[in-house]
């Protein structure tokens, strides 16, 4: 646990609707999901996790439904909306210029200033 | 923002699902990470533990949950509600005074509202009421300020007078209507052909009455009110053509009149052509109006009361010229004038309405300030307590909606009974003759 990163404020709802883009999940499916696509790199606060889902149910960027689990208990999986995946566009793509900006700022060296 | 609504709706209206579904959903993911630990060797004692430094208290996690949904306020406004409740049971004696001041001021108010929203308010039920106008006859130098119109009047002025759209002439009357043995006496109307299209408003079924039946041979025929005809004739469509007895005369049903006609404060049941003998339209009975007969007109569209206040001062001129009597009656300081027709038939009452309102109005700021007093003397009771939760850590603003709360709740109360207290006191005013007043029988309860 010691090497999983904190996440920055704002990105646990984009981490969130990323997983249930790939396929509908339970919250501990979420849970899971994360550190798999994020190879245990990421660690969410779980106490977090439900807020965040909620959260997202109630702005209509996922919905839930009750269903079955792999084990036959009674869970609740959430699902990708269209609105969610436009959400989740937007998200990606203003991370990635953020993330490119950061990341030629500090590689800058004393020649190019 | 309505996606938001409508899911805090959603969750509102199935407030339990809610509840349990969000402590289902804790519970399997605890339980699916025990499983998960335990399996990787760790014992349940252990998970437990890790699993609880890790997710934290269920309880603030349902907490943010509810917030996340803003179903929080609902919770807290509830609360709030049923404190304000307890509170406001234990003190009696203030909660009924204040309920009881609230309920006067508020019904009291409501009840003369109500009335000066019949008598002065509500429009004619004509279309474009405002433009219907009364004329009369007034000769203050001879002692008479009201006259009414002559028959010689409407003749002459009918057509005549380019402001109106349409002129016409009534009376009010009362006659014995029905089959001998079974007989009443009911409120009529005589009026002149044009009467109805000067209102706007004519028969709903039949037709209205024509030049040729003004005269004493000719004028058997009779309009119907809504309420007679459903009385007496249980709403038959066939009535037109039926046969009506009015002062043992037979007349011929040829109208009906939509349930919504009632001109001012007339009752009149039976609408008759005012019929008339040539000799009394001569010019020699132009001053002989005696108040019996009233002249109402319809403006013109694009006329004001001035022109057509001018239009019949100039005819007047005109057809004074060669009256034998035309000295005398200018001393009388004769002159025919034009009034709005509402205004003129409340004009009577409408200081004395007025002057009530403001009475009521009063009573109300009265109200007002007594309940500040109340309330100011309740709040420095609870000093203490308010200083003592503060000192525990009760944030200012939650100690302000409570007051807010309690005092929304208060008047809400006061304010439910003002309206009990208002539809009681209509009632009262009916039942001491409120319906005696011009146009005051449409005195209702109601949200117009």
């Amino acid at each position: 646990m010691d090497k999983a990163a904190e996440l920055l404020p704002g990105t646990l709802d984009m981490l969130i609707l990323k997983a249930v883009s790939l396929k509908p999940l339970h919250g501990y499916g979420v849970l899971l999901r994360i550190r798999q696509i994020s190879k245990d790199a990421l660690e969410i606060p779980q106490g977090s996790l439900y807020p965040a889902l909620y959260r997202l149910e109630h702005h209509g960027f996922i919905t839930a439904e009750w269903g079955q689990s792999e084990n036959n208990r009674r869970a609740k999986y959430y699902t990708l909306t269209a609105a969610g995946r436009r959400r989740l566009r937007e998200e990606t793509a203003g991370w990635n210029r953020l993330a490119s900006a950061i990341a030629a700022a500090l590689s800058a060296t004393s020649e190019e200033v | 923002m309505i996606q938001r609504l409508r899911s805090l709706f959603r969750v509102l209206t199935r407030r339990r699902d809610f509840e349990e579904g969000m402590s289902e959903e804790l519970r399997f993911h605890i339980e699916q990470y025990t499983d998960d630990l335990v399996r990787s060797g760790m014992s349940r004692e252990k998970a437990a533990r890790v699993i609880r430094a890790e997710l934290g208290s269920p309880i603030n996690i349902k907490a943010d949950c509810r917030e996340a949904f803003g179903v929080h306020f609902f919770d807290e406004f509830r609360r709030q509600l049923s404190y304000a409740a307890r509170l406001l049971r234990k003190t009696p004696a203030f909660t009924v005074t204040a309920l009881l001041t609230l309920a006067v001021c508020f019904g009291a108010n409501l009840t003369i509202f109500a009335v000066i929203d019949s008598v002065l308010l509500r429009p004619l039920p004509f279309p474009e009421p405002d433009r219907l106008m009364m004329i009369f006859n007034t000769y203050p130098k001879a002692g008479v300020d009201r006259d009414g119109s002559s028959l010689t009047n409407y003749y002459e002025r009918r057509g005549r007078i380019p402001a109106f759209a349409s002129l016409s002439i009534y009376g009010y009357g009362t006659e014995i209507v029905g089959e001998p043995g079974s007989t009443e006496r009911l409120q009529t109307m005589r009026v002149s052909p044009d009467f109805f299209s000067t209102l706007g408003l004519g028969p709903a079924i039949g037709r209205t009455f024509t030049d040729e039946e003004t005269t004493s041979e000719t004028n058997h025929v009779a309009i119907l009110s809504d309420a007679f005809w459903r009385q007496r004739y249980n709403a038959d469509p066939k009535v037109i053509g039926k046969q009506i007895r009015v002062n043992s005369v037979p007349r011929t049903v040829i109208g009906v009149l939509p349930p919504s006609f009632r001109f001012l404060s007339s009752d009149a049941r039976v609408f008759l052509p005012l019929a008339s003998r040539p000799e009394d339209r001569a010019p020699s009975r132009r001053h002989s109006g005696g108040n019996v007969i009233q002249m109402i007109a319809r403006l013109q569209p694009a006329a004001t009361l001035a022109q057509a206040q001018s239009e019949i001062d100039a005819q007047n001129a005109a057809l004074e010229l060669d009256d034998p009597q035309a000295k005398m009656i200018a001393d009388a300081g004769f002159r025919s004038l034009v009034v709005p027709l509402r205004a003129d038939h409340v004009a009577a009452v409408r200081p004395t309405l007025l002057l009530l309102e403001a009475g009521v109005l009063v009573l109300l700021l009265i109200g007002a300030v007594n309940l500040v007093n109340l309330l100011l003397i309740r709040a420095s009771g609870r000093v203490k307590e308010l200083a003592v939760r503060q000192a525990l850590g009760a944030g200012w603003r939650y100690l302000v909606s409570e007051v807010v709360v309690e005092t929304t709740l208060l008047t809400f109360a006061g304010g439910l009974l003002g309206l009990a207290g208002g539809a009681g006191g209509i009632q009262l005013l009916r039942g001491l003759g409120a319906d005696r007043l011009p146009l005051g029988s449409h005195t209702v309860f109601d949200a117009r």
